[in-house]
């Protein structure tokens, strides 16, 4: 038995008098009749297990994209085309969380997934590492091609059209009704303003670019907090079920 | 092994689904009746923890079934009444990836699946799409899913919708079986099947819990309000608007077996049948067949 489960029986477990040490001997009893004789896997075991189904439609994503990535900036050679390319690759690819962004309500697997033994924070955390997996290595062949056409500039039009694009689709996603919609037309805006001003964009100062990732990254991050947080309490998840 | 629900309360708005349900579960199959609307399905969320109860507790064996967390849900079957899956799912992966998610182990969890397919006939349909397969079979995959993990405490919700004659029968058979020792909670609109299986019965209505007991105590409730007669065809249309009608089967010649429930015999004619749960279904919900289900 797992300590938390000792204390949950121990927690509800009357106090130590004479019927009270009966009653816990007899829950004892009733818990070891119970016990399970199959072999539990553990919280690591049960995330990596489970990439398999979580990952394969995201990656499958990611890999067509990777392919239109290095055949556009492989031919794109240098210039102000090219960097408004990268940048624009580097959007597409912190979009490809919108089609798997609340996939499970979308197919009605969100109740059943919860009465399971994953916890919906884990669930969320192993989908967001196989999407960050798959962002690293198309994000990585970007930034490689990139540098090779125009060095230096992988900063501004990789990293950071890609940061500014994940926060602003998932916040989008999270805060806004019809929010796909909304952090679709983020990501086209983002993309127009890097077409229109590419060569502006190429002089930014280092520090301003990193101010701006480490902006973007803080915006982030807080909301991944909040999906966590959400998927914890539940809150959507009641919101969904009487809807 | 007991499941007490104590006080169980689920507030919606102002509008409570369910209000101050209590019953302890104790092992067997217990079917939970009511018409849409009744809580049912919220009753059952709140059982299977993905419900947040507004007041009450569940306590499995004593401890509260939310501190036990992982525990209790190690111990838990679950199929809701809208069974979903991802679209380029087939039954192998959905399986496997259940499995995964209730943390059963690689080795256990295919022979264990093995044994599901075999007895719900889905091992002709195990490399199948699941979008592809009828209802029915949807279904039988749901269920087989509630059972991966060999749970000591199963809920289902509709279990046997799109089920044909055949499917329930063999399902209701596996869970008289399965029952041994555990707790099973079916909510079902089909009455029959609960009839068939169910050793203790709890009735919702407007959230609240009205009655419990085996099929035969509820059953007293109409003993000598269940009738049958016979009615000619002309005067069938009257009869169907002023009584409580169960059932009609057309006897020939013009004559229409009429089986309903009164407090007292209301056609000419009128025997006393044996009452079934059907009819007290009908006698304790009639006109509430229409409302949403929560």
């Amino acid at each position: 038995m797992k300590p938390r489960e000792i204390k949950a029986l121990l927690r509800a477990t009357p106090a130590a008098d004479a019927p009270g040490v009966d009653e816990a001997v007899r829950r004892c009893r009733a818990v070891y009749a119970r016990r399970r004789t199959l072999r539990r896997l553990g919280a690591a075991e049960i995330i990596v297990g489970q990439l398999r189904f979580v990952a394969r439609p995201v990656w499958l994503v990611q890999g067509a994209l990777l392919v239109v990535i290095c055949l556009a900036l492989g031919r794109a050679g240098g210039g102000r085309h090219a960097l408004a390319m990268s940048a624009l690759t580097a959007v597409l690819v912190a979009l490809t969380i919108l089609p798997f962004y609340g996939r499970s309500e979308r197919h009605g697997m969100r109740e059943i997934e919860a009465a399971t033994r994953v916890s919906r924070v884990k669930l969320l955390l192993a989908k967001l590492a196989a999407v960050g997996v798959g962002d690293a290595v198309c994000l990585g062949a970007a930034a490689l091609l990139t540098l090779r056409n125009a060095p230096g500039t992988a900063l501004v039009f990789v990293v950071l059209p890609f940061a500014l694009a994940s926060a602003g689709s998932l916040f989008a996603l999270n805060h806004l009704p019809g929010g796909a919609f909304a952090a679709t037309g983020f990501a086209v805006a983002l993309v127009s303003v890097y077409w229109a001003m590419a060569e502006r964009l190429s002089r930014l100062p280092a520090a301003a670019a990193l101010a701006a990732c480490a902006l973007a990254a803080g915006v982030l991050a807080a909301e991944c907090i909040k999906m966590a947080r959400d998927a914890q309490f539940g809150k959507d998840m009641e919101e969904i079920l009487w809807t | 092994m007991d499941l007490k629900i104590e006080n169980l309360t689920r507030l919606y708005g102002g509008k409570a689904a369910v209000d101050g349900v209590s019953l302890t579960l104790t092992p067997g199959v217990w079917g939970l009746l009511g018409a849409n609307g009744a809580g049912k399905t919220t009753l059952m969320r709140m059982l299977a923890g993905i419900l947040t109860p507004s007041a009450g507790r569940v306590l499995c064996d004593g401890a509260d079934t939310r501190a036990m967390g992982e525990a209790w849900r190690d111990m838990l079957g679950y199929l809701p009444q809208r069974f979903g899956f991802y679209p380029e799912f087939t039954v192998a992966d959905y399986l496997d990836y259940m499995a995964v998610l209730k943390g059963v182990e690689k080795r256990a969890a295919r022979r264990r699946i093995g044994e599901l397919c075999e007895t719900l006939s889905l091992t002709r349909v195990y490399k199948k799409k699941i979008r592809r397969l009828s209802g029915g079979t949807q279904r039988r995959v749901g269920i087989a899913q509630a059972l991966l993990n060999d749970p000591d405490v199963l809920i289902l919700d509709e279990p046997t919708s799109g089920l044909d004659p055949g499917e329930r029968v063999r399902f209701r058979n596996l869970l008289s079986e399965f029952a041994r020792g555990r707790i099973v909670l079916i909510s079902t609109h089909i009455v029959s099947d609960v009839e068939y299986i169910a050793a203790e019965n709890a009735i919702m209505k407007d959230g609240r819990l009205i009655d419990v007991g085996t099929t035969e105590e509820l059953l007293r409730a109409i003993d000598g309000k269940v009738f049958t007669a016979l009615v000619p065809e002309g005067l069938l249309a009257q009869v169907e608007r002023d009584v409580r009608i169960v059932s009609l089967k057309n006897e020939g010649g013009g004559q229409t077996l009429v089986r309903y429930v009164a407090d007292g015999p209301l056609l000419r004619g009128s025997e006393i049948a044996a009452p079934r749960l059907e009819d007290l279904y009908l006698w304790l919900f009639r006109g509430e067949g229409r409302r949403e289900d929560v």
